[in-house]
């Protein structure tokens, strides 16, 4: 399916450069290339960590154990959390990044291509860890995503596996930050300043500082689990001296930034969509730069609030409750800002714009539930419940994934010279929006009436909404498989897209560059008033 | 069609304002349980007003700001005044969430001047109970789900209470400050009754303290709410609360207890008798890993049915339900059983030695039991005693995180 | 063309460097990590 975004849109020309077929994908260092497999290898991953939540969402929906056991249960929520994360969310955006920012800032390319295509390599290993573990004697790793010990250690070999292949996607996450921090420092065209820079540029600065700074910590922490598991150390084993708790400080040092290393870039993508559909230029540039850099300053200095429930001092609950708070305020300036570009704008309604505005409309909803959950008494009595499973797919799959979708919609003519079909684009998004909101909005009532999460079974008086929720999610899933055919159909039969495809766009990958965008651009970079 | 939703999302908010807890947190029954639906509900509010707002000019915008409609595009994108208020106001607003907040926390977490203090310890998967302090102390007990097999396997109907019953409540007198000081023997769980809101980590090698203080009798019901393996959606918890007559009959009748287990240890047992009761045992402690056919779990849990501990040696089948199975210096999930008596012991190894394709034929006696459990070098009641050092200890170590709010 | 291939011989020197600072900032985090595990311990 690669193949075939290059191969029918790009000249001939382009074939004389590099070796095709598969070899062409495994030794290529065009950044093109690099983000069109990241793209699809998140997409893949996609599939398979849907695939788990509908196999949760099954057995939840109706009471009683029906389609798998309370082990394999927790295997599927463990491996979903985890694909979903590191596997899907996180390389979309990458692949973003990969096509977009050398074409964004005028540069011919990455500014290490060969690393560039190392980071996209080290991942499809690591997905195979993952998938593999399944079928491993013991099982997959089902301690939760969060890999809490002393649950941890009590796992099979699964848990190794799904503790290298964290260790191999965070180094893949450091060379690639690396590599983008490198290129927007140093491979601008000539004039473009810092503050000159698309925002989506911005966001995945500031993104890069936070995997730099976040990653090595996970790493830390999961090979601390392995010394455990198989050392005899006792980091987190109270008997010889250790601190389970210690793990989730650790853990949530890196994994509260990295919340916001899947939010920061969505930001980014919206922040490019909604003034194009607006025709009207972004309100407020320079302090969604600095609010971007406010929350991720903030991000490491809140992760506490996931263990308000472990019973730290009442000061220290005090102390992450308010800067907890705090995120609201820089969140609100983005929200207000993306609304004040759309007012007196002169707005269309293309499907990038409507998954737009869908993320803006329930990432505001995720958000507030955020502001309920950082308020520790309340945050007490929703801990590990559904109510949080509600927040926080509202934050990645309403939030990021909805922002990956306008994205794409928006970017598809640059990357492969053709038009998507506007109304089954338009389907796409509908059904996504009220299947979302179908599996995910009665969680909110599921968590706050009392159900915890990563339960296989319920009480009764649970029942009609986990039905709801679970027909929601099977509607959901079913939508992702509109959205690949609509793409299938772009790149083999959409009409042919003009080089400035939105009439609102300004950037120089529409102002400076035709549809396709040729295999090399910018080999000469241009200037920029 | 978003207009739709909205709409939709309104109305099924309106009978939680009603205080349903169909859609709301469950009605609480302590006055901090109060405070906190009360502060839910204002920070609720709070959001939806600033929702509606923020979205109505976007809603306005996409109405009247269409190019469809003929509206032209503005050309600004900053305006200094408006950005500061977007920012100064949101702020002003979360110090007027703030304050109620800490207030609430604060007598939250002050555990100090309790009644009644209670040891929870959380383990795969149940909950044991030492009453450590205040009436009834020395009253100690297991508590696991009541709920049968068959109905979470959907071959009977499931009753009302369907995953939320227990054999044996933890039993509070109402009024009282009940403090729960929290640990775990294994892995984290997490003690959680919604309605008394009180959920609190239990945290191997540590302890940890919450409190609650019941305003009306009754039964209420919770679950733990941190993932501990396979079965952590079966480790309920029920809290009955009674009145202080009733609080005081069932302290004495707890008392009475022991005495009734030393007369069921002296009885003769047969073979089919013991096998009966085994049978239950099973139900109750054993069958969610080894399973209702003996089969087990292949790769996960061992089957009983042609084991060789099983149909091996008595010593060394007792043996393994008194100290459980040890790889590598660790104990692995199979546990040490040592807290069900004798009888139940020798009732469960019997069943087991005697079900499926096992036809040993041969009873296990609780005099065996018995003896191999005193020959050990961790009795039940030396182990038991000094987990109630430790417990005892930390209370008395352990100033209440929440002091500052006595007052209150 | 030629003047943007001469750029990036420029650039190249530049980027090693960069890229050099950024590593020693991932390592940095994870030395700022074992220090504090270590004190914890």
């Amino acid at each position: 399916m690669s193949t075939a975004v290059h191969d029918h849109p790009h000249g001939h020309d382009d074939h004389a450069h590099h070796p095709s077929g598969l070899a062409r994908y495994l030794t290529t260092t065009n950044h093109k290339d690099i983000g069109t497999m990241y793209l699809w290898f998140s997409f893949a991953m996609f599939l398979t960590g849907g695939v788990m939540a509908l196999v949760i969402r099954a057995e939840l929906f109706q009471p009683g154990l029906q389609v798998v056991n309370p082990d394999f249960f927790n295997q599927m929520t463990t491996l979903h959390g985890l694909i979903m994360v590191f596997g899907a969310i996180m390389p979309a955006f990458v692949g973003f990044a990969n096509w977009q920012i050398p074409m964004m800032i005028g540069a011919p390319d990455m500014a290490f291509p060969r690393l560039n295509n190392w980071s996209f390599w080290l991942l499809p290993p690591a997905a195979l860890l993952l998938v593999t573990s399944l079928f491993v004697p013991g099982g997959a790793a089902a301690a939760g995503w969060t890999l809490y010990p002393p649950l941890t250690v009590q796992m099979g070999m699964g848990m190794d596996l799904a503790i290298f292949a964290v260790h191999i996607l965070g180094m893949s996450s450091i060379l690639g930050s690396i590599n983008i921090i490198t290129t927007l420092l140093n491979m601008r065209a000539p004039g473009m300043t810092l503050m000159k820079m698309p925002l989506f540029c911005w966001t995945w600065l500031i993104t890069a500082y936070l995997l730099l700074a976040a990653m090595p910590v996970l790493a830390g922490a999961v090979t601390m689990i392995l010394t455990d598991r198989h050392f005899g150390t006792h980091f987190f084993n109270p008997a010889g001296g250790g601190d389970p708790v210690l793990f989730q400080h650790i853990f949530w040092f890196f994994g509260h930034p990295e919340v916001y290393i899947i939010a920061i870039p969505a930001f980014g993508v919206i922040s490019q969509v909604i003034p194009a559909f607006s025709r009207k230029p972004l309100f407020g540039y320079t302090s969604m730069v600095y609010a971007t850099a406010s929350i991720a300053i903030l991000s490491f200095i809140v992760w506490a609030h996931h263990m308000y429930t472990t019973g730290m001092p009442v000061q220290a609950q005090l102390f992450f409750m308010y800067a907890t708070s705090l995120i609201a305020v820089p969140t609100g300036v983005k929200v207000f800002n993306w609304v004040a570009t759309m007012w007196k704008g002169s707005l269309s309604f293309e499907t990038p714009m409507l998954f737009a505005i869908g993320f803006l409309f329930l990432f505001t909803i995720g958000g507030f539930t955020g502001l309920v959950l950082a308020i520790v008494p309340i945050d007490i009595q929703l801990h590990d419940t559904y109510y949080v499973v509600a927040h926080f797919h509202y934050v990645m799959v309403a939030g990021a994934l909805f922002a990956a979708f306008a994205g794409v919609y928006f970017w598809i003519p640059k990357w492969t010279g053709r038009m998507y079909d506007e109304t089954l684009g338009k389907w796409h998004f509908w059904l996504s929006f009220i299947f979302f909101n179908m599996a995910f909005f009665v969680q909110h009532f599921l968590g706050l009436a009392g159900m915890p999460r990563r339960i296989p079974d319920y009480a009764l008086q649970f029942a009609d909404f986990n039905m709801v929720s679970s027909i929601g999610a099977f509607g959901f899933g079913l939508a992702q498989l509109l959205f690949l055919y609509v793409v299938v159909k772009c790149i083999r039969s959409g009409e042919q897209a003009p080089a400035k495809a939105w009439e609102g766009a300004d950037t120089l990958e529409w102002t400076h560059l035709p549809s396709p965008a040729p295999y090399h651009s910018f080999e000469t970079p241009p200037m920029v008033k | 069609m978003i207009g739709k939703w909205t709409t939709g999302a309104m109305l099924a908010l309106a009978p939680a304002l009603a205080g349903a807890s169909r859609y709301n947190l469950q009605d609480p029954n302590s006055a901090l349980g109060q405070d906190i639906y009360d502060l839910h509900h204002l920070i609720l509010w709070v959001c939806v007003v600033i929702f509606v707002g923020v979205f109505g000019f976007m809603f306005y915008a996409i109405l009247k700001h269409r190019k469809s409609a003929g509206h032209p595009a503005a050309h600004f994108h900053e305006n200094t005044t408006v950005e500061v208020i977007w920012t100064v106001i949101p702020f002003v607003i979360l110090i007027g969430i703030a304050v109620p907040a800490t207030r609430t926390l604060v007598h939250q977490r002050d555990t100090s001047a309790a009644d009644l203090t209670i040891k929870v310890t959380g383990y795969q998967w149940k909950w044991g109970y030492d009453y450590l302090k205040g009436d009834g102390e020395g009253i100690s007990f297991f508590s696991t789900l009541a709920t049968p097999r068959e109905q979470i396997d959907g071959t009977a109907p499931k009753g009302e209470n369907y995953l939320l019953e227990v054999d044996q409540p933890v039993v509070v007198p109402v009024g009282k400050k009940v403090r729960l000081v929290i640990t775990a023997a294994d892995v984290l769980h997490a003690w959680w009754v919604p309605s008394l809101a009180a959920k609190q980590d239990a945290i191997p090698g540590f302890v940890r303290d919450t409190w609650f203080k019941a305003e009306r009798e009754g039964l209420y019901r919770g679950q733990c709410a941190e993932l501990c393996g396979k079965e952590h959606g079966f480790m309920p918890i029920v809290v009955n609360v009674l009145s202080a007559e009733k609080y005081a009959a069932w302290v004495n009748e707890r008392k009475q207890k022991p005495a009734a287990a030393a007369e069921d240890a002296n009885k003769q047992w047969t073979l089919a008798e013991l096998s009966a009761r085994g049978r239950k045992v099973f139900a109750e402690n054993c069958v969610a890993c080894h399973q209702g056919d003996g089969m087990g779990i292949p790769g996960s849990f061992p089957a009983l049915n042609g084991s060789k501990v099983v149909t091996g040696s008595k010593q060394a089948q007792i043996a393994t339900v008194l100290h459980g199975v040890v790889r590598d210096g660790k104990v692995t999930l199979m546990q040490p059983f040592r807290q069900l008596s004798d009888v139940d012991l020798a009732a469960v190894l019997t069943y087991t030695r005697n079900s499926w394709n096992n036809l040993g034929g041969e009873a296990v006696m609780p005099a065996e039991v018995a003896a191999a459990r005193s020959s050990s070098p961790q009795a039940l009641h030396g182990e038991r005693a000094s987990a109630l050092r430790i417990a005892a200890s930390a209370l008395h170590a352990a100033a209440p995180a929440g002091h500052a709010g006595a007052a209150r | 063309m030629s003047t943007g291939a001469e750029l990036n011989k420029q650039r190249a020197r530049k980027n090693l460097r960069t890229a050099l600072v950024l590593g020693l900032l991932a390592l940095a985090s994870l030395a700022a990590f074992a220090h504090k595990v270590w004190h914890l311990g």
